[in-house]
């Protein structure tokens, strides 16, 4: 039995590849009947490829329902300067901490693993409680501010974009954030001058 | 019998006479294609009847179907219409459900974000309802042209009442999945539908005796304790019906109607296929119409398989693979195994000598022999 | 006129009711084209398909069938699911009923059947009786002909019932009610515009009322005996009289034995007469109500007929 499956594939194999030969010579590659087939099924295909990528691209809404992330934080003489202000880190996540030049808005997401740290202002510093990340305070340099030195934090705490409204208001971007790291405390927006 | 299961072993690249095989032969005998299929790609009768018995879909059906039974102008096809317009909306169905939330608050608005915001949500919504509406005239079809074609008769009774079980469960899923868009269409339909629950007979508050059923059972009489706010949650169509018909839509109605799918294919197999007229010319002269057997043809895999191997490998082949295999068997067992043996191998001659491969009266016949011959011959070994 | 047909062609085009004018089509042609092949089998000694009983590999020639009939049905859905959108209307407003206010398509022979006959007897018992009619079918049915081929001469009572079932009191009343019932579900034909504020005198009086003066309800609210009786006589009169023609003539003549209803037996002849009388009554109450302005047969404190 398996002497003659062995012999039958070899006739069979050479017939085929025969065949093969002969048919290359025409256009369509292969010849006309097979070159509709290809399109055929590759139609077929294309369609459940195309409901798949449907299906999935049907997953991105192109209208999501969260709230806006730009908020006004009130005028610049409600607070204090040297201090940190806490009234938007539980609504808002953010801290806003007005230095002697200027005001900071910062994020409340430690870099660690997104833990919420606390502010020790007798320590001058922000604790987070999951696993011990420690930065820096108001310090002298406001680049210092916020930075990582103790515990597993990578970077430092994150700013969020802080100008002025034509109202006066202190008005912060969530959606635009600078990154100490990468020396974006530097542009325009990570910080708001502000005297008096 | 090691030669008939067994692919041999093709996973040399190099062949028999020493040229190299080609890119769609290494794959088609390479071990991934084999581990999925076990059998090979060559277009034979065998392989034919494997394609399908291997396959844990296509097993649904049989190796052989009577040529009339592929005639869709006998069939009209509806049944297996009716089967993908039910695939189809559930497929749809479910990736509907990543938007919508059946409450009275949102449900109007998440249909409003499906045609206007989210991508190719309009498309899948129109699928779902237009499969939908589909579904119930395919089926309404399907039941017209099995009564043209007396299907219903013996052996198939049964086969029909779980059809109009599935009639009217297609009716329940479309009348619920009516309700939850939530727009006006919606909730009046919806209200003039239920509402004739309200006067069903003792059970409903505006129905006949209602309120003396009532006085003597506690239910029936009044809106909050009729069969109507089972339906609805409420004595109102509102919330709560939204929420009752969103589970039965999606969950409990789909699971039955696909547990009672499964049976109404499992018994048209039993029932022997596709129905066709009675085969006279296999049988006996019969004269007398109702002694006329429908043909029931064993479904089961061993018996296809050995169908498609008789035909492949031709029937003179089949005898001489199993003797041999069968004395190979016998050599290396004890005595008692042995006899054993010879008792199948006896079986085997009868069920062999008996068979007719063209016909399908063997499918009557030679079983009941088959059967007949095994145990006479275990009683005697005994 | 061309008001009216104008509102026709609005109704045709609905997105909704593009599904019924379809399922319209497809039922006059497949009706056509089976009552071709009864006629054909008829006419020759077997039908056709005993003659194509040999059998065939289900791979390749049914899986191939399959598998084109699916990708056909499935690009037929996305064109139609491409051209024309769901309708969406405004939000729901139980406060406020649209007219005219519509079940279901598939409903809509039901809610026809509203206007003649209460609720109760419309909606909960004739769907029922529906239900068990169709599943006491096979039981009932013992001609052992045509069993997997189409015919009429060998069918010819359950077919020509079945057909009048489906055709006229299915699919015709579903036609009726999407194209031709408007505000008020006052019948309008398609010429004319639907008028919201169209009067139709309903002066309809009960059965009993046409032999004299027998009203449900006497001058001091007693219920009226002549009224009961007479109604109630009908009602008995019309299943002894429609029971005895069907037994003597209907079944006799169609199936062409006179022996058929001993054959039948008293359990499955009684369930045949009682589901074709009962049925019987649906068409009967509406010539009744068309023609003579009948609402009820009887009327009792309890329940109408």
């Amino acid at each position: 039995m398996a002497d003659n499956t062995q012999e039958v594939v070899k006739a069979e194999n050479s017939a085929s590849t025969q065949k093969v030969v002969e048919e290359d010579k025409h256009l369509y590659f292969g010849n006309r009947r097979s070159f509709l087939s290809k399109i055929a099924w590759g139609s077929f295909f294309g369609y459940f490829g195309l409901f798949v990528f449907g299906s999935v691209r049907g997953l991105f809404n192109r209208a999501i329902y969260e709230p806006s992330k730009s908020f006004k934080a009130g005028f610049p003489s409600e607070y204090t300067p040297g201090t940190v202000d806490e009234r938007f880190k539980s609504t808002q996540k953010v801290w806003i901490i007005r230095t002697k030049d200027g005001f900071i808005a910062q994020s409340t997401v430690c870099t660690h693993l997104g833990c919420t740290p606390r502010w020790l202002p007798a320590e001058n510093k922000f604790k987070c409680p999951c696993h011990g990340s420690g930065f820096y305070g108001i310090m002298a340099d406001p680049k210092e501010t916020a930075v990582n030195f103790e515990g597993p934090a990578p970077r430092p705490l994150e700013r969020f974009k802080i100008t002025l409204d034509s109202d006066g208001q202190i008005l912060i971007n969530k959606a635009i954030a600078f990154l100490g790291e990468k020396g974006q405390w530097d542009q325009p927006g990570a910080f708001l001058p502000f005297k008096g | 019998m090691s030669d008939i299961i067994k692919v041999p072993n093709k996973r040399q690249v190099v062949k028999a006479d020493g040229g190299k095989k080609d890119l769609a032969q290494q794959f088609y005998e390479g071990q991934i294609y084999t581990s999925i299929f076990r059998h090979d790609y060559k277009d034979n009768k065998r392989n034919r009847a494997l394609q399908i018995v291997n396959n844990v879909f296509l097993h649904l059906h049989p190796t052989r179907v009577s040529r009339h039974a592929i005639d869709v102008g006998y069939t009209w096809g509806m049944g297996g219409i009716t089967l993908l317009l039910f695939i189809v909306t559930a497929v749809t169905g479910i990736l509907l459900m990543f938007y919508y939330r059946p409450t009275s608050e949102y449900a109007y608005n998440d249909m409003k974000q499906l045609m206007h915001d989210v991508p190719f949500g309009a498309f899948i919504r129109n699928m779902h309802r237009w499969a939908a509406h589909s579904m119930v005239i395919c089926v309404m079809l399907h039941m017209y042209r099995v009564f043209l074609t007396g299907s219903y008769k013996p052996p198939r009774e049964f086969n029909w009442v779980i059809g109009v079980n599935l009639l009217v469960l297609t009716l329940a899923l479309s009348f619920t999945g009516y309700l939850l868009p939530w727009d006006q269409l919606a909730i009046w339909a919806i209200t003039v539908g239920s509402n004739m629950a309200r006067a069903v007979p003792f059970l409903g508050h505006a129905g006949p005796f209602a309120p003396e059923f009532h006085q003597l059972v506690g239910f029936g009489g009044a809106p909050d304790a009729d069969v109507r706010f089972i339906l609805l949650g409420g004595t109102e169509v509102g919330a709560p019906t939204l929420l009752r018909f969103y589970v039965l839509h999606t969950v409990f109605l789909p699971i039955v109607t696909a547990v009672l799918l499964a049976v109404h294919f499992w018994r048209i197999r039993k029932d022997g296929g596709i129905s066709g007229p009675p085969m006279i010319e296999f049988h006996k002269a019969v004269t007398d119409a109702s002694k006329l057997k429908v043909s029931v043809v064993d479904h089961l895999p061993k018996y296809e398989y050995v169908e498609g191997f008789k035909q492949t490998e031709g029937e003179q082949n089949f005898k001489e693979v199993v003797k041999k295999d069968l004395d190979t068997l016998k050599q290396k067992t004890s005595t008692k195994l042995s006899n054993l043996i010879n008792a199948i191998d006896q079986a085997a001659e009868q069920n062999i000598k008996g068979g007719d491969d063209s016909h399908s009266h063997d499918d009557h016949h030679d079983n009941s022999n088959d059967h007949n011959k095994n145990h006479n011959n275990n009683n005697d070994h005994h | 006129m061309q008001e009216g047909l104008k509102n026709f062609w609005h109704l045709v085009s609905l997105p909704d009711n593009v599904p019924i004018i379809g399922m319209l089509g497809l039922v006059i042609f497949y009706t056509w084209q089976s009552m071709r092949k009864a006629i054909r089998n008829d006419r020759l000694a077997a039908p056709i398909e005993a003659s194509m009983t040999d059998r065939v590999q289900v791979w390749p020639y049914l899986v191939r069938i399959e598998f084109l009939t699916s990708v056909v049905v499935i690009l037929i859905l996305t064109v139609w699911s491409v051209g024309i959108d769901a309708p969406l209307e405004e939000p729901a407003n139980p406060g406020r009923t649209p007219n005219p206010s519509k079940a279901p398509w598939y409903f809509l022979g039901l809610q026809e059947m509203l206007v003649y006959f209460d609720p109760w007897l419309a909606g909960i018992v004739f769907p029922f009786l529906i239900q068990a009619g169709l599943m006491a079918i096979p039981y009932v049915d013992i001609n052992p002909k045509g069993n997997g081929y189409y015919t009429w001469k060998e069918r010819r009572f359950a077919i020509g019932f079945f057909l009048f079932g489906f055709l006229i009191l299915w699919v015709f009343l579903i036609v009726l009610g999407t194209l031709l019932r408007g505000p008020g579900w006052n019948f309008f034909f398609p010429w004319e515009e639907w008028d919201a504020h169209k009067v139709v005198a309903a002066n309809s009086r009960d059965w009993p009322e046409l032999f004299g003066k027998f009203p449900a309800k006497n001058v001091d609210g007693s219920m009226n005996i002549g009224h009961v009786a007479i109604g109630l006589l009908s009602i008995v009169g019309y299943y002894v009289a429609g029971d005895i023609l069907l037994r003597k003539v209907v079944l006799p003549r169609t199936t062409k034995d006179k022996d058929i209803v001993k054959k039948l037996g008293p359990l499955r002849y009684g369930t045949v007469s009682f589901f074709v009388l009962t049925c019987m009554t649906m068409p009967i109450k509406i010539i009744l109500r068309l023609t003579l302005d009948v609402k009820y047969v009887l009327s009792t404190p309890w329940i109408n007929f």
